[in-house]
This record gives structure tokens, C-alpha cells and sequence, in this order.
């Protein structure tokens, strides 16, 4: 087989979707695995072919790979990256970057190779659609979006360490959305933010409402929670208003965007197609998996720079910051990238 | 029998007079405008009442149980005054006031002159509005920690009030003002506001699209944000759109007056809010119309029962605060509190890139 060889650190919960996913991308193929659980190593071996290895730094010196795909909690993507930099290794890493803002400057300070983070959402087959819409033009000028995210979902029951986190929903999931923001409409002058503590065992902030200044004028508002509790349920699906001067296009629950103009609505159908091993409730996050390795894995061959690169990344990692520190200065705060 | 005066018989005061000629026990007797073609329209549609060109004349020769002031906001200070030196109660149209400074004087005129005074602040008595504030008053939701109240269209407001596109400050004042006040209904006071201001249609010369978000006593934090510039098909105008969601469940008010109600593991329950249509009205004014209808009959039951009105000016002036602090917020590009209501001088507008 030719192509990439890649190898994959971490195979826990999330892991799942990357192991699976590298199966059906083009152009490069894992080779290793490694977990400090030797059983989920061997399971994820079993899974892609790749031999399993539970000591990183061991299975970069035997192993050689062309990428690494991280797929760890974030507390240790810094020593990950560094032993990837040391072995002259392209990372793929995924989301949060890092715990804070520091840690993202000290990673692409000394990384060489190119690096991307593995910020799937604006990878979703309808976020991709909607992008498309706006950049032909079907709404003229964006001037506002609303984005909303709001579950019920059990979140904690899956990943119990969030419930110990002090930054809560912003740093897991409002980072996506500030990352649709900046994919929507640009760039970021300042954010104002407003968090609440709705989760009872939760010590971080369970839901948040942001509103955007971009650099082009246009104001978002974007609001998340996982304390929502409403019949049907969106989850795992971000629902969008976007609006400009000559239309406005909606993405609303169940993958259907309407295109809105003066005396004319016209809807689309921008489900996923997921591939097959999806899980019907997760299949939009699971297909955006694939599209985000497979946009890697293009770069990489093309050298191209990634859309989510960790260049761009620090922006959107930024406005993360600014939002923590507006919700505790009560003011808009300019993002620091 | 309560005599009636009215003063101001432009284009929305057709929706009082007609409101007024359906309620019991009560007799619009005098109306009164500068303009002598309003007067004669007027005095065909309500035979027998008698016209003023001014407020002082009409004030001297009836005996009015109180004056319904149908003007615009910067004429509001010197008639309230007026009318309750006279000694008559008073209703005064939305916006109350300019600045807080008039509303504050006119407040006081009444209490000294011992009449009530109500704002027509009328969002709060549509029909919509109403029901979902019964559902969160049942409990249902149980406490609000959130609420997204939207106002977006793209109607030509314009062609009917063409002063609106010389108008410094537009859209708060002339619809935020509405939402704010359904805010504070729906969710309780506000103790912090923030607020982005654009200007999107280059005709208009005050802000045309607003983004707010507030922080109530109580927690909850809620988005209130409006535009005369936002393109749908169908236009939802002139519907609010509200979402209000509590530690149990979500209601939603939706377009074509949908009330959804769902969430702690109850059946999801959709009703028709929708209100009736008056024989004077058609849609979809219908549901302006039928809040006019409410609200002046909210008036004449405070009368009779010597109740405060839900807007009364003293009520009212803590919506003025927050919207004094909105245009405060949005030119000081920080979170105004609501005590702090130094008026700003102008909304910060910034185009959306790449127009002309």
C-alpha cells in the first residue's frame, strides 16, 4: 500500500471516530497505535491493522511515521507535540489545543513540521454547505449570525473528568463554535461573555451567551448549554441563523438550510453521509472526522497550509481566552492571538 | 361613563379610537390635532365628537376623566403636565419619553396631581406574550435561566414613518424599547446590559440592528436582538419571536403564533396563540390591534379598581432605564449597569464590510 504512514496516540472514548475514520481516508494508512491501557491499544490494533504500542516515545523511534494524530485529553498534548517535534513528525492534534493559551504559543513555537488541530465542526457536511452559500454570495454582505448550540445531552456520562473542570463548556465545546464564527464571518475584534453555573455537580460553566464584533463589522451572537431541556433534542447538531443585506440563509434542526431572499425561499438538504460505520446519532460528527483527516491528509500531500492549522488555531484559541476573561471582567475583551 | 380625550390622530391613533368605540363604559368625547385634515377625518368617522386644534382648548371646555396622549415622544412632557395640572388621569403613548430627565418630571406631574398614569407599552398584552408568560408563571419551565427574545424582519417601516430614517436613535427606541419592556416581564428586572449597535440600510441614519444581552435578578441571562433589515420569506413581522428556557423545560414562541411547550418528560404540547382579529383590523396588524384592544381595557379595569396599571409610568421608567443604558453600552463598548444611565451621545454604527 502506498501513501502516508501514520500513528495514532490515544484511543480512548472520542478515538473511536479517528480509528475508524482513517480506515476510509485516502492517502495514508496507520501503521501504530499507542495508549498507556495496553488493552485499548491492542483494541485499536485490532481494529486498523497497526501494531500496538503503549510507550510513545518508543513507538516514534521504532515506528518512523510520516504524522502523528493525537488524540489525547489536552493536559498532555505539549509532551506529545514536543516528542513529535524531536522525531521531525507532522501532528495532527486534536481539540482543545491545549489548557491555555500559553501552552498553544509554546507548541507552535517549537514545532517545524506542519500541525493541525482537529476542529471538526466547521467539517460538518451542513457547516460546509453553508460556507459554500456565503462565499457565492446568497446573502450579500454578512452582517449578523446567531449560532446556537443547547442540549440536554449527558455529556458528563461519557467524559466524567468535564465535571471537574473549572472551564466548562467554553473550552469544550463554545471553541467550536467560536471556530464557526471566524469560518462564517472572519475574524474577531472583541467578545463579551456571560457564563452560569446550570449543571448541579458540574464546578465550570454549563451554559454561555457570546456576542461577536468581527473585524468586518458584522455582529454573532453565540449561545450553548448543556442544561437545555427541550423535545426534540438537536444534539449533536449546531442550528445557525446568518444574515446579509441582500438574504439570509438558516440551518435549522434536522439538516435543513433555507435560503431566504426577497419574495423567495428555496431549502436544501445538507444531511451528513456519513460512512458506513457511522452511529446514526453521531454520524454528523462521525462523517466531519473523516472530513478533517482526509483535509490533513490532502495538505499534507499537496503542502498546502490546513484550514485549522495551529496558526489559525491561536485565533480561535484567543477568543476562548477573551471570552473567560470577559465573563469575569463583565466587559468586551479584545482577543489576544 | 368616562369621558375620553384624545390627543393626536395620526397613524396609529386610528388603532385607540377603534379600540376605544369597543369597550363598555366608556365615550371618547373630544380629540384633538394641529393638523385640521386629521380633524375632519376624524369627526366623519366618530360623528358627535368634538375637535381641538389644541390640547389647552380642549382641556378647558370638557370634562375629561382622563386624555389618551397618541403623539410622539419629544411633545409627551409638556401635555402629561398639562393634563394632570388639569386634573384628569393619563395614558401616553410608547416611547414615554426622550430622555429619562422627561420621563422623571412627568412621573412626579402625576403623583402630585394624585392621577394614574399609564405607558402604552403594549407588546406585553398581546395575546402570545401573554400566554407564555402564564406558562412560566405555572411553574412548568421552573426557574428561567435563559431567554433569546427576537424581532427581525425586513418590512418597509419607512414608507408609513418616513421621520424613522432621519432618527439618530432608531431601532431602540422605536421597537427595542417594546422588547426590553417584555424582558423585564417575562424574566424579571435587568441588572446589566450589553449592547452592539450597526447600521445596515445606508438610507437611515440611527442604528438599524441590535444585539442585547442581559442579566437578570434572579440569574437568568437573556439575548434580545432586533432588525429592520433581516430578509425572510415569509416576513414573521410583526411577531416576536421568543424562546424562554428553566432548569425543566423550554417554550417557544415560534412564527404563525406557535407556543411549544416541552421538556421535563412530558408530552410536547403546540397550541394556537394566535388572537382574534377585530372587525375594524385585518392581519397581520390583528396582532397589534387586538393589544391595543387589551391594554385599554387593562386602563379601565386599574380605574375602576384603583389598581397600578402593569405600565404604569413609574414601571415604565425602569424600561427607559435599560434602554438609556442600551445606547450608553453600545458607544461605551462595555457592560452598562442599569444605575448607571448617563445618556450616550451617539450609537456606535459600523457598517458590515464591503458596502459602498
Amino acid at each position: 500500500m502506498s501513501g502516508l504512514r501514520g500513528a495514532v496516540i490515544g484511543c480512548g472514548f472520542f478515538a473511536q471516530n479517528h480509528l475508524k475514520a482513517w480506515r476510509d481516508v485516502e492517502g495514508a494508512r496507520i501503521v501504530a497505535v499507542c495508549d498507556l491501557d495496553p488493552a485499548r491499544a491492542e483494541a485499536a490494533a485490532a481494529l486498523t491493522g497497526a501494531r500496538a504500542h503503549s510507550d510513545a516515545a518508543s513507538m516514534f523511534a521504532e515506528e518512523k511515521p510520516d504524522f502523528v494524530d493525537i488524540a489525547t485529553t489536552m493536559e498532555i498534548h505539549e509532551p506529545l507535540a514536543r516528542l513529535a517535534a524531536r522525531h521531525d513528525v507532522a501532528v495532527i492534534c486534536q481539540k482543545p489545543f491545549a489548557p491555555d493559551i500559553e501552552t498553544v504559543r509554546r507548541i507552535l513555537g517549537f514545532t517545524r513540521r506542519p500541525i493541525m488541530v482537529h476542529e471538526n465542526f466547521r467539517f460538518q457536511r451542513p457547516l460546509i454547505e453553508l460556507e459554500r452559500h456565503v462565499r457565492a454570495g446568497a446573502v450579500g454582505t454578512p452582517f449578523f449570525a446567531h449560532i446556537s448550540w443547547r442540549t440536554g445531552y449527558d455529556v458528563v456520562a461519557g467524559q466524567p473528568y468535564l465535571a471537574e473542570v473549572e472551564r466548562f463548556i467554553i473550552l469544550d465545546l463554545g471553541i467550536h463554535l467560536l471556530d464557526v464564527a471566524r469560518f462564517l464571518l472572519g475574524d474577531v475584534a472583541d467578545i463579551h461573555c456571560r457564563t452560569r453555573r446550570t449543571m448541579p455537580g458540574a464546578k465550570g460553566e454549563a451554559s454561555a451567551v457570546l456576542s461577536l464584533r468581527h473585524l468586518s463589522g458584522a455582529v454573532s451572537q453565540i449561545v450553548c448549554s448543556y442544561t437545555t431541556r427541550i423535545e426534540p433534542d438537536p444534539f449533536p447538531q449546531t442550528l445557525i441563523e446568518l444574515e446579509g443585506d441582500r438574504g439570509s440563509l438558516h440551518l435549522r434542526h434536522d439538516y435543513r438550510l433555507e435560503h431566504h431572499e426577497r419574495g423567495r425561499m428555496t431549502v436544501h438538504d445538507v444531511a451528513p453521509r456519513p460512512p458506513a460505520w457511522a452511529d446514526p446519532q453521531w454520524a454528523l460528527v462521525q462523517e466531519s472526522v473523516l472530513n478533517t483527516q482526509q483535509h490533513w491528509i490532502d495538505c499534507l500531500r499537496s503542502g498546502r497550509e490546513p484550514q485549522t492549522s495551529g496558526a489559525d488555531n491561536l485565533k480561535t484559541f484567543a477568543l476562548v481566552e477573551a471570552a473567560y476573561a470577559s465573563a469575569a471582567s463583565g466587559r468586551a475583551e479584545v482577543p489576544e492571538a | 361613563m368616562y369621558q375620553i380625550g384624545v390627543v393626536g390622530c395620526g397613524f396609529f391613533a386610528r388603532n385607540h379610537l377603534e379600540a376605544w368605540g369597543g369597550i363598555d363604559d366608556v365615550s371618547v368625547v373630544a380629540v384633538c390635532d394641529l393638523d385640521p385634515a386629521r380633524l375632519d377625518r376624524a369627526a366623519t368617522r366618530w360623528p358627535g365628537v368634538r375637535g381641538y386644534p389644541d390640547a389647552a382648548g380642549m382641556l378647558a371646555r370638557e370634562r375629561l376623566d382622563f386624555v389618551d396622549i397618541v403623539t410622539a415622544a419629544p411633545s409627551h412632557r409638556a401635555l402629561v403636565e398639562q393634563v394632570a395640572a388639569a386634573g384628569a388621569a393619563v395614558i401616553c403613548q410608547k416611547p414615554f419619553a426622550p430622555s429619562l430627565e422627561d420621563a422623571r418630571a412627568m412621573v412626579a406631574a402625576c403623583a402630585r396631581a394624585g392621577v394614574p398614569l399609564m405607558v402604552h407599552e403594549n407588546f406585553r398584552f398581546q395575546r402570545p406574550i401573554l400566554e407564555l408568560k402564564k406558562v412560566v408563571e405555572s411553574g412548568r419551565l421552573g426557574a428561567p435561566t435563559y431567554a433569546r427574545i427576537r424581532f427581525r424582519h425586513a418590512c418597509d417601516i419607512y414608507a408609513g414613518q418616513p421621520y424613522l430614517l432621519e432618527e439618530e436613535r432608531l431601532a431602540i427606541m422605536d421597537v427595542g424599547v417594546h422588547l426590553l419592556d417584555v424582558a423585564r416581564f417575562l424574566l424579571g428586572e435587568a441588572e446589566t446590559v450589553f449592547c452592539r449597535t450597526q447600521r445596515i440600510d445606508p438610507r437611515v441614519a440611527g442604528e438599524d440592528s441590535v444585539s442585547i444581552t442581559l442579566e437578570h435578578e434572579g440569574g437568568a441571562v437573556s439575548l434580545v436582538d432586533f432588525s429592520f433589515a433581516t430578509i425572510q420569506e415569509p416576513d414573521p413581522f410583526p411577531q416576536t419571536l421568543i424562546r424562554i428556557e428553566g432548569e425543566r423545560g423550554t417554550a417557544q414562541l415560534l412564527e404563525g403564533y406557535r407556543l411549544e411547550v416541552s421538556g421535563g418528560g412530558v408530552p410536547i404540547e403546540v397550541r394556537d396563540v394566535e388572537p382574534p382579529v377585530p372587525a375594524w383590523g385585518g392581519r397581520p396588524w390583528h396582532l397589534i390591534e387586538d393589544s391595543v384592544i387589551t391594554i385599554q381595557r387593562h386602563w379601565i379595569d386599574c380605574l375602576k379598581t384603583g389598581r397600578e396599571p402593569a405600565t404604569s409610568g413609574a414601571d415604565n421608567l425602569k424600561t427607559l432605564e435599560l434602554v438609556f443604558a442600551a445606547y450608553d453600552s453600545a458607544s461605551a463598548r462595555g457592560t452598562a449597569h442599569q444605575s448607571a444611565s448617563a445618556l450616550g451621545t451617539a450609537s456606535e454604527s459600523a457598517r458590515a464590510g464591503g458596502g459602498a
